[in-house]
């Protein structure tokens, strides 16, 4: 009895000492960084997230999926013969002496409350739940990303985005409490009231979600802007203004042309000044602004179109979100 | 002579073949993939904050 509790203290000290070996990069704790040398070249044994602000090594599991996913990667030989390194050589000793995640849980399971033995009051189940890792590393690990890269292109490392536990303890918390930045991006996918991707939504598209690089314009604010009082015509000069944007991933090939109509094309609407052109619109959510002088508008009120790319010249993934209504009201002279 | 381990299981000669030829596999692997440099490959995605993980992707 006493050699056991001897061997769980050591077992406690090794596992503390592993933790900290592993994530050792503490003053991305304070900065909410993570370390970026030549370490993280190798995989660490256990499951300890990359994204950790301490982590001085890369997760095997998380790599596997990169590597699986990553159209240009193939097989990843190398992450594949390191967990095999691992497994040969050190077999569970990895489970419950290395891994930072399994002495998490080993620390939970301290605090005192009602433990559920399945094993002894459920044992059907507990022998079904037993399959549950092999369909999560099947499934999650392996199946998700390759399919999803033969399928698409492209894959996405699904364990780490919709499972990992460790990804929410060691890297999402720490991060989003000491990175301001990360804080004020987390769960702003898309800005609530433009509609277009937020930088994370940018880096989520590009670097998570796995959707093939694509262009995809669309007209996101039309404004008129009663400009100069023509003294002598009478009449007034506004300046119309549309903010475009190509909310893909790559830029749009050529110049984009712009038009804007008075009143819908489609029913008879007359074009409004002349062609406008934007040069070289990058992907992103930072949209570009365009402009065209309305001489002699009438005074009222009136529906103006602006169309984006009226040829449909550029390849979009989406055709159908060109044009934007806007209602621009012009004072009488 | 050795004596057998009194706790540590000898491992049967099936077994230890087994073993070998994991060994040998894993060599390959790791050969392989270190030749096609993808010590880079991991290393790039490691040195990128993995949003989906933090719960931003």
């Amino acid at each position: 009895m006493a050699n056991l509790k001897r061997l769980k203290i050591k077992r406690n000290i090794v596992q503390g000492l592993a933790l900290l070996l592993g994530n050792a990069n503490l003053p991305g704790f304070v900065n909410g960084t993570i370390y970026q040398g030549p370490l993280k070249r190798v995989c660490l044994p256990g499951l300890n997230c990359y994204s950790c602000p301490g982590a001085l090594g890369a997760c095997p599991i998380g790599s596997l999926q990169n590597g699986l996913a990553d159209p240009f990667w193939r097989i990843p030989f190398y992450v594949l013969g390191l967990l095999s390194l691992f497994g040969l050589v050190l077999g569970r000793f990895i489970c419950g002496w290395l891994c930072p995640f399994g002495w998490f849980q080993e620390l939970l399971h301290k605090i005192r409350s009602p433990k559920l033995n399945l094993a002894k009051s459920h044992a059907r189940l507990h022998k079904t739940l037993l399959w549950g890792k092999t369909a999560m590393l099947s499934g999650l690990v392996i199946l998700t990303p390759l399919l999803l890269r033969v399928l698409t292109g492209y894959g996405i490392p699904a364990f780490c985005t919709y499972v990992c536990p460790s990804g929410t303890l060691m890297a999402g918390i720490p991060l989003l409490s000491a990175n301001e930045g990360l804080r004020g991006l987390a769960g702003w996918l898309f800005d609530s009231n433009t509609h277009i991707r937020t930088g994370a939504g940018q880096a989520f598209r590009r670097y998570v979600s796995g959707l093939p690089r694509t262009v995809n314009l669309r007209p996101v604010r039309l404004v008129g802007e009663y400009a100069v009082q023509d003294s002598v015509g009478g009449a007034n000069a506004l300046v119309l203004t549309a903010a475009v944007l190509n909310n893909g991933e790559v830029t749009a090939g050529g110049d984009v042309r712009v038009r804007f109509y008075l009143g819908d094309p489609d029913l008879g609407g007359t074009q409004i000044g002349s062609d406008q052109f934007i040069r070289g619109l990058a992907g992103g959510a930072i949209p570009r602004l365009v402009q065209v002088n309305w001489e002699d508008a009438p005074s009222g009120v009136w529906d103006v179109v602006v169309v984006v790319d009226p040829a449909n010249v550029v390849a979009e993934t989406d055709e159908q979100d060109n044009r934007l209504l806007g209602r621009v009201s012009v004072p009488a002279s | 002579m050795t004596r057998p381990h009194p706790h540590i299981r000898q491992l049967t000669r099936t077994e230890s073949i087994r073993r070998a030829l994991l060994f040998a596999l894993t060599a390959i692997a790791l050969l392989v993939g270190l030749l096609r440099d993808e010590t880079r490959l991991v290393l790039q995605r490691a040195i990128q904050i993995c949003l989906g993980c933090i719960g931003i992707g």
